[in-house]
């Protein structure tokens, strides 16, 4: 049974110049734009050839297709801690449907 | 001294084939932003979407950062549990949370927000909803009031700006 228990606590921990994860953050930060850069250069070909599945980018340009968003998830969660948060993920309306958002 | 003007660069989507030979397609504005909770981040694209009244986060964007923290999201019921209308052809069950939003101007320099947002409910794996689950997030109103927000196409140009 689920209660509010279960739910996230309200008092986020924010990361800033004084926290000890700013260092890491801004190593995501930096590896997430270069995941971002390679994909903005080769979404027409990734479009293309994965239309139907997830498109994992990460290490600034190695691809990873998934089926399902468990399938992405197991996959997220075998890199390591740095690699995972910055890897960027993209999905693309079906052939024959649209987006109305 | 002047005004300080910063701007937040996004990007255009490229055009997927249309869904009807008589439809045109046009390039979807996109901006990514670092989501904070706890110790973790996770840098999300979002699609900007002038007509979401605030922001929503899919479940599958963030989830690895939740799982990494150790926590996961409960959609059970209570009082930070909404229905949202409009993403797909039903209504969507969301949970209010509270995260960090950290956006980099052209700079480089990092601005982090905190504020409500709203996390919808994935699908069932085995739902009947066919492909819901991969709409993308989306940036509302919410937070781009807090900016001017400029869309161009030609040129094409995306960007927010604060003048502080």
């Amino acid at each position: 049974m689920v209660t509010d228990e279960d739910t996230l606590p309200f008092d986020i921990r924010m990361v800033t110049p004084g926290t000890p994860e700013y260092a890491e953050v801004e190593a995501i930060d930096l590896e997430a734009q270069r995941n971002l850069d390679y994909f903005i250069e080769h979404e027409a070909v990734l479009m293309e050839q994965y239309r139907d599945q997830i498109v994992v980018v990460y290490n600034g340009g190695k691809i990873q297709p998934c089926a399902s968003p468990d399938e992405m998830m197991d996959f997220l969660l075998s890199l390591d801690r740095i690699t995972c948060s910055s890897a960027m993920h993209f999905t693309w309306p079906e052939e024959g449907t649209a987006w109305a958002l | 001294m002047g005004p300080v003007v910063r701007r937040f660069p996004g990007h255009f989507g490229q055009v997927a084939r249309p869904a009807h030979r008589s439809l045109s397609s046009t390039p979807a504005p996109r901006i990514t932003l670092t989501v904070l909770f706890g110790g973790q981040a996770k840098r999300v694209p979002f699609m900007i979407d002038s007509g979401a009244d605030f922001t929503i986060l899919q479940y599958h964007d963030i989830a690895s950062m939740f799982r990494l923290e150790g926590r996961d999201i409960s959609f059970g019921r209570g009082p930070d549990m909404i229905s949202v209308s409009g993403i797909g052809h039903a209504s969507a069950r969301c949970r209010i949370q509270q995260l960090g939003l950290r956006l980099r101007d052209s700079a480089g320099t990092p601005l982090t927000i905190t504020q409500s947002v709203a996390i919808a409910e994935p699908p069932p794996t085995s739902s009947t909803q066919g492909s819901l689950w991969k709409l993308p997030s989306l940036l509302g109103r919410d937070l781009l009031s807090r900016f001017d927000f400029n869309l161009s196409y030609d040129p094409p140009a995306v960007s927010l700006t604060l003048n502080d």
